[in-house]
Parts: C-alpha cells; sequence; structure tokens
C-alpha cells in the first residue's frame, strides 16, 4: 500500500499543475478581456468534465472565448453551427461509401462532434432531433452509427451557446437535455473601463489570440484531480440541505419556494455544485471546498436547472438570486 | 540523482500535531472568554442575593455566604448548559478559527482527511500546517467583558452596597415569629430573672432590675399559656440583648454577647442559646456550685492550703517571686498523686483554703486535663479574671518533672512588659496585689474544682499562701 502512498514530488507536482491553470486563467483574460467571470466558470466546467450552456447577446464575445479556449489548451476546435435544418448525421458523422482497393464498401466518416472542444453554436436553431444527438454525445461520450459505437475523443468538452433575445423560431432545450449541462455560463454586457480596453485591444493593429498553456493531457489529469478535493462534512450538508430547501413539495421550505418554483434542484444539480466548487478550489490555488467555492458554483450550476412556475416568471423573480438567498441561509447556519 | 520518495504519512503526520496542539490552546481560551463572560452575570446574580439577604435582615456573613453561592452556582450553570449547547469539540474550533481568520474551511477539512487519502489531501495538510504556526490564538478568541452585563453588574453592586440601608426601611423579620413558638421555656426566663435580679440587687443597679423585672413578666406571661413556652419573641430579644450588654461591661467588641444577640435574635435557637449564655454568665458562684449536679462527695470546702476559716488568697502574692530550675518551689510527685486520689477518692475536704488566681487564655496545664484550656474556659470568662491591671493572671506553660510539674512561666498582672522565658528559666515580675479578689476554688464548677485540684493548684506554689 505504500507505494500508492502521496509523495512529496506528487505534492510538488500538484501545486506546479495548479500554477499552470492559473497561468491559463490569465492567458484567456489577456485575450477576452472584461469577462473574468465567465472565464472562471468555463475553467471550472472544463476541468470539472463538464460541458456548458453559454447564454448572452450577439457580440459579447462568446465565439471568441471558447475559440481562445482552445488555442490556450491546445484542444481540437470544432464549432457547429446549428440550423433548422440541420439533421444528426450531419453533427455525429455518417457511414459513406467509400473506395478502398477497387471494392466499394462502406465506412463511418466522423462529423464534426468529433473534436475535443465543441461549439454547438445557437443549439437552441436545431429540431429536438439534432440536439438530441448532441446531448446524447454529451453524456455518453460515444456516438453510435449504424450500431457501431464511436468513442469520442478525451477531453470531450462542448460549449453550447443560444442567444436569448431571438427566440422565434427556434427549439428550447426541454428540461430533461437542460440539466445535462454542467454550468449555464451567463456572459454579460461588460464595463466601462473593460470596454475601453477591449476597444483598445480589438481594433490595434495587432490582435492576441492566445498561446498555448495547457495540454488536453493536462486537463485529464486536472479532471482526475478535482475528484480528489476533499471537502468537509459541514459544507457538504449545507449543500444538501441547500438543495433540499430547493423543492416545493417540502412543507418546511420558504414560502417563496413553494409558490414560486415549479422544479427544484436534482441530485445531478447538487453533484453538479460540489463538483464545481471543487474545481474552483484548485483554481484558486487551495486543496479543499470552502463555503465560498460554493456559493460561487450555485449560480453557473444551478440556474438552468431551477425552474420557476408561471406565477414565478410572471412576478419577473430571479433564479439566481433565490438561489444565493437560499444557500446564504444554509451557510450561515454552518458557521459556528 | 537518487533521491529517497518520502510519503504524505511521513511527511505530514509530525507537522499536523500543532495543528491539534493549537485547537487545544483555542479551547482553553474559548473557555476562558466563556468564564469572563459569565462572570459579570454571575457577579449578579451574587450581588443581588447578597442585597436580598441584606434586605430581608440576614447576618453580613450569611449574607456574604448566599452572595458567593450564587456567584459559583450561576457560573458553574452557565458554563455548564454552555457546554451542552455549545460543545467545543476540535471540528467546532477549527470551524471557529477558520471563520475568524478566513481560512475557507481549511482546518475542518484537514481534521476529516487523512493525508495519505490523495495527493490533494497530502497538499490540504501540508497548506494548514504551514498556516497554523500563524495563527494567534487570542486574536481568534479576544476576551473581553461585554458591556451591558458590566452595567448591570455596577447597578447590582450598587443595590448590594445600600442594601444594609434598605434592610432597615423595609420590616424585619422578626415580627413573623412573634407569636409563635420560640423554644424557650417560661422555666428558663424566670431562671434568667431570678439571676438578673440577684445581680441588680448586688450591684445596685436599677436599670438590670429592670429588665429582671420585665423577664419576670415574660415569664409569668408564659407560665399562664397552656405549653409554658414563651412566643414574644420580639420582647424576649430585647430583654437578652439589653442583659447582654449591662453584663458585657469589659469584653473585647468582638467577643461581646451582645453583637452575636444582635445578630442572631431573629431565630428561636439562638434566643435560647443566648438565654443559656446569659445564665451562665450571671450565675454567681455560689449559686452554680448549689445549683449544678456534683461529683460524688465534693463539697465547697476549700481544696488546698490553709484551714477553713483562715483568709483566703486575697492580696496574697507578693511573695511569688521567681522560681527556676534551681530555686523552684514544686508540688512533689507524691503530692500530686495523692491530691490526685484525694479528688478521685472524693475526699478532697483536706484540700484547704486555696484558691486559684487567675490565668491567662493561654494558661496550660501540661499534660494535665488542662491542657490547653485557658482561663476563659476555666472561670467562663477571660475577662473577668485576667483583666489587665486587675486581675492576679498567671501564664503557666510548663511540663513535667520528676518533682512535679516545673513552672516555666509566670506572667504577673501588672507587669509592664510581656516577660517571656529566657534561656528556660523562669521570669516573673513583680507580684503587685490587686483589688479583685481571686477565685476560690470552691467556686470553680465542680468539673474544675477536680482537676484544679489534682494537677493544677498544688503546681504553684502561690496557691499555698
Amino acid at each position: 500500500m505504500d507505494e500508492h502512498r502521496p509523495t512529496t514530488e506528487d505534492v510538488a507536482t500538484l501545486e506546479s499543475d495548479l500554477g499552470l491553470l492559473a497561468a491559463t486563467k490569465r492567458e484567456i483574460a489577456s485575450v477576452v478581456v472584461g469577462q473574468d467571470e465567465a472565464i472562471e466558470q468555463l475553467l471550472i466546467a472544463l476541468i470539472s468534465g463538464g460541458h456548458a450552456l453559454i447564454e448572452g447577446a450577439p457580440g459579447l464575445g462568446k465565439t471568441l472565448l471558447v475559440r481562445t479556449l482552445a488555442n490556450v489548451t491546445g484542444l481540437e476546435y470544432s464549432r457547429i453551427q446549428f440550423t433548422p435544418d440541420l439533421m444528426p448525421a450531419d453533427v455525429t458523422g455518417t457511414m459513406a461509401l467509400v473506395y478502398e482497393d477497387g471494392k466499394a464498401t462502406t465506412r463511418f466518416q466522423p462529423g464534426p462532434l468529433f473534436a475535443q472542444l465543441v461549439l454547438a453554436d445557437e443549439i437552441n436553431r436545431a429540431t429536438p432531433k439534432t440536439q438530441a444527438a448532441l446531448l446524447e454525445a454529451m453524456q455518453e461520450h460515444t456516438v453510435t452509427v449504424a450500431g457501431t459505437e464511436h468513442h469520442m475523443k478525451e477531453p470531450f468538452f462542448v460549449l453550447a451557446t443560444q442567444n436569448p433575445f431571438e427566440m422565434d423560431g427556434t427549439y428550447a432545450l426541454p428540461e430533461a437535455q437542460i440539466d445535462r449541462f454542467f454550468f449555464k455560463i451567463v456572459v454579460d454586457y461588460p464595463s466601462e473601463s473593460m470596454l475601453e480596453t477591449i476597444l483598445d485591444q480589438t481594433t490595434g493593429a495587432e490582435t492576441t489570440t492566445g498561446k498555448q498553456t495547457i495540454t488536453p493531457q493536462d486537463i485529464l489529469r486536472f479532471q482526475q484531480r478535482v475528484r480528489e478535493v476533499p471537502i468537509a462534512s459541514h459544507v457538504r450538508r449545507a449543500i444538501a440541505r441547500f438543495v433540499r430547501s430547493t423543492l416545493p413539495s417540502e412543507p418546511a421550505n420558504p414560502a417563496a419556494v413553494r409558490e414560486y418554483v415549479r422544479f427544484g434542484i436534482s441530485p445531478r444539480g447538487a453533484q453538479a455544485v460540489v463538483l464545481a466548487a471543487k474545481a474552483r478550489a484548485l483554481l484558486d490555488g487551495r486543496f479543499n471546498v470552502s463555503l465560498d467555492d460554493v456559493r460561487f458554483a450555485v449560480a453557473p450550476a444551478l440556474r438552468h436547472r431551477l425552474q420557476l412556475n408561471y406565477r414565478g416568471a410572471a412576478e419577473g423573480l430571479s433564479v439566481e438570486e433565490m438561489l444565493l438567498e437560499l444557500f446564504d441561509a444554509q451557510a450561515r447556519a454552518a458557521i459556528p | 540523482m537518487w533521491r529517497r520518495k518520502v510519503s504524505v504519512t511521513e511527511m505530514t503526520t509530525p507537522t499536523f500535531r500543532p495543528v491539534e496542539r493549537k485547537l487545544q490552546a483555542v479551547r482553553a481560551r474559548v473557555w476562558r472568554a466563556r468564564a469572563v463572560r459569565a462572570a459579570p452575570w454571575s457577579a449578579v446574580a451574587g450581588a443581588s442575593a447578597f442585597s436580598f439577604a441584606e434586605v430581608l435582615g440576614r447576618p453580613t456573613s450569611t449574607a456574604l455566604g448566599v452572595g458567593a453561592l450564587a456567584v459559583l452556582t450561576t457560573l458553574t450553570v452557565t458554563l455548564g448548559v454552555w457546554r451542552l449547547v455549545r460543545p467545543v469539540s476540535l471540528a467546532w474550533l477549527a470551524r471557529l478559527v477558520e471563520t475568524r481568520l478566513g481560512l475557507q474551511e481549511r482546518l475542518s477539512t484537514a481534521l476529516e482527511v487523512a493525508p495519505q487519502n490523495s495527493v490533494v489531501a497530502a497538499a490540504l495538510h501540508r497548506d494548514v500546517a504551514a498556516r497554523v504556526t500563524a495563527i494567534d490564538v487570542n486574536a481568534v478568541v479576544p476576551i473581553r467583558v461585554a458591556r451591558r452585563p458590566s452595567a448591570v453588574f455596577l447597578a447590582a453592586l450598587v443595590l448590594a452596597v445600600i442594601a444594609p440601608q434598605l434592610g432597615g426601611w423595609l420590616p424585619r423579620t422578626v415580627p413573623a415569629v412573634v407569636d409563635g413558638d420560640v423554644g424557650v421555656s417560661a422555666a428558663s426566663v424566670r431562671s434568667l430573672a431570678e439571676l438578673a435580679a440577684r445581680a441588680a440587687e448586688d450591684r445596685s443597679d436599677p436599670h438590670l432590675a429592670a429588665v429582671a423585672r420585665a423577664l419576670r413578666e415574660l415569664a409569668q406571661e408564659a407560665e399562664s399559656r397552656p405549653d409554658g413556652v414563651v412566643t414574644d419573641a420580639e420582647r424576649l430579644g430585647e430583654l437578652l440583648t439589653a442583659l447582654d450588654r449591662m453584663t458585657a461591661n469589659g469584653l473585647p467588641p468582638g467577643l461581646r454577647p451582645a453583637d452575636r444577640v444582635a445578630d442572631q435574635h431573629t431565630s428561636p435557637s439562638s434566643l435560647s442559646e443566648t438565654l443559656q449564655a446569659l445564665e451562665r454568665r450571671l450565675a454567681p458562684p455560689e449559686s452554680v456550685a448549689d445549683d449544678e449536679p456534683r461529683g460524688p462527695g465534693l463539697t465547697d470546702r476549700p481544696i488546698v492550703g490553709s484551714p477553713p476559716g483562715e483568709p483566703s488568697a486575697e492580696g496574697a502574692g507578693s511573695t511569688n517571686r521567681a522560681t527556676g530550675p534551681v530555686d523552684g518551689n514544686y508540688a512533689s510527685r507524691e503530692r500530686l498523686q495523692e491530691l490526685a486520689r484525694q479528688a478521685a477518692a472524693e475526699r478532697t475536704q483536706e484540700v484547704g483554703a486555696a484558691a486559684i488566681i487567675g490565668a491567662s487564655e493561654d494558661a496550660s496545664a501540661g499534660a494535665s486535663e488542662l491542657a490547653g484550656r485557658g482561663s476563659q474556659e476555666l472561670f467562663g470568662d477571660a475577662a473577668s479574671v485576667a483583666r489587665p491591671g486587675e486581675s492576679e493572671a498567671v501564664a503557666v506553660q510548663d511540663d513535667e518533672s520528676e518533682d512535679g510539674r516545673r513552672v516555666n512561666l509566670e506572667v504577673a498582672p501588672d507587669a509592664a512588659d510581656p516577660i517571656t522565658p529566657q534561656d528556660g528559666v523562669v521570669v516573673v515580675g513583680d507580684w503587685q496585689p490587686t483589688p479583685l479578689p481571686s477565685v476560690s476554688a470552691s467556686h470553680l464548677p465542680y468539673e474544675y474544682r477536680h482537676v484544679a485540684a489534682a494537677y493544677f493548684l498544688p503546681s504553684q506554689r502561690t496557691v499555698e499562701r
């Protein structure tokens, strides 16, 4: 058993890995200005092994963010522009008739999904059938074509974007499918000073695209390390109580939850919170989950999982605010 | 170059111990802080209890005791409840420290995972071990006295200070027992009344006579009751206090029975005890000898010395010069044994008109039964015997010798300076006759006469005058 025990060298390697993560974050931030929170969330999703749904108005740098991520991580990058006429085979690939040695034969022709970093742009514009093909690949990391299972190359990371404003002619993702996204990252408008920096950086003679700081193997190692980050029992308990407090069926829960929430947070949502909090701890250079990490993870991990009912939507309630309020109540109880 | 791989267990375990030590230090600090926080409230409870007791008219010593008990009880109960409600476990302490120092759950997590679990856990332990040395326990748990309880305590303290005065404005508890049974029989009161009357007659003291009359009336009233018990505790207390005051002249303030009577006359048992004490004080030697049960065969005859009818020891003692090992004048062992036998055989009639001329409070008689007994116990009242300048006090510190007891020290009543033994030789001051008579041995209670006859009196030359 002794040979499995971590050594000082392992610890030193881990610490240098954390330095790589921090360098990656800095490198992306140097290209995508004013989106620090979105960058951090994106990296968290990446090293947690989850997929992210990015939502934001056009022109806020969503595509730039993903492309820069591909540059600094060295992941194979692929972009799929989702349209209503996009077919599943256009995404996953198909059996193509090819001639080899004078004989006609069929061979699997991988689709654009067979990359490591896939940008599914405007995913809500494709039909549910095509969406389902993508989501199956996201979930299983495999694609089955003509009875043959094809494995995705690891790490496999899908970033889907959707525009919240132009909803006409779109196919909104159903709740069951949206739940498969680890994070929903909201890209917001940059502040005035940030906007100045963006203008300065992007309209000059030289533009930066970001240089590679980590490798796909590093990412796989991070994904393993994230699951090793310990979490204190009282933090875990606070998360469990918080998740329970989002269920409208619980009589003891706050009136706002019982009145305005349609679906509470599922266990998968709770898992996402914990994993994201662990990843955030590593990204922050720490080796344990703090309540702050959990609080940071609550909104991106759960904002697309908590469904308000009609009344809640009509009242214009903010899901994020409700989530943070519920979590803060549990976090306060955990403090001596 | 080859380097030995050090396992995480090796690496972190020794460095992690300081974390637990630090948490133990925090724990001690937490309890100190809790005690300090509880202290003002305990003090409030103590001051309140003291004030309450004072207002109820309890003696100050009792009130102080009640106050101290309230302080201790409140402190103990508060800390006990605190311990139950918020146990100070290591996990709790870890969360306390990390919350106050912004350590982001590092300590509590490290307490729950072993360093060998994973590389991340190992790194966490190393990080924690490095940080814990910088933890200032005093900063984590500052000890400060809260303002509000302190203000309340000050108010309670003021109340405690004015409580004795407040007690004077409020009705005492004595009237509550005025009509009750105070446990003093009419016969006791009448007996005391007769003694007081006799003392008043001896002293020609009209005030004392008035008190005696009042006691008689009280006894008469009690005798008319079917149970024959005095019920008016307040009246009896007043009379006893007056009687006490009139008969306790010359006592130092701390020993004045009047004080004790004043303190205790809310208690029926104290009334009874006070009454008995006064009775003993007022009883003339003759009456004591007459009334008290005697040892078989003991008579009022003098014990040692001159035959009956001769002048007793008044004025004697001027010849009582120093007696030392060389020229000492001792009773022989045979004589002592003979006297002891006489006393034991109840043939004390041969003992002549001897007298104990006095003894100071610390006088002792070596191996005799009087060892350690001072004149206060012998005569019932030290001041009446060993009053400076009046009594013929003799301090006896002696030891047994073949010739009997050797008197190491005698103190003349009028000695200007304290006389101390010098090189084992007796130093005696000039003996001066005093106006007060010495106490005749025959006036002693029989038990002391018995002992004195056997051991005490023969050892002193002065008693054989």
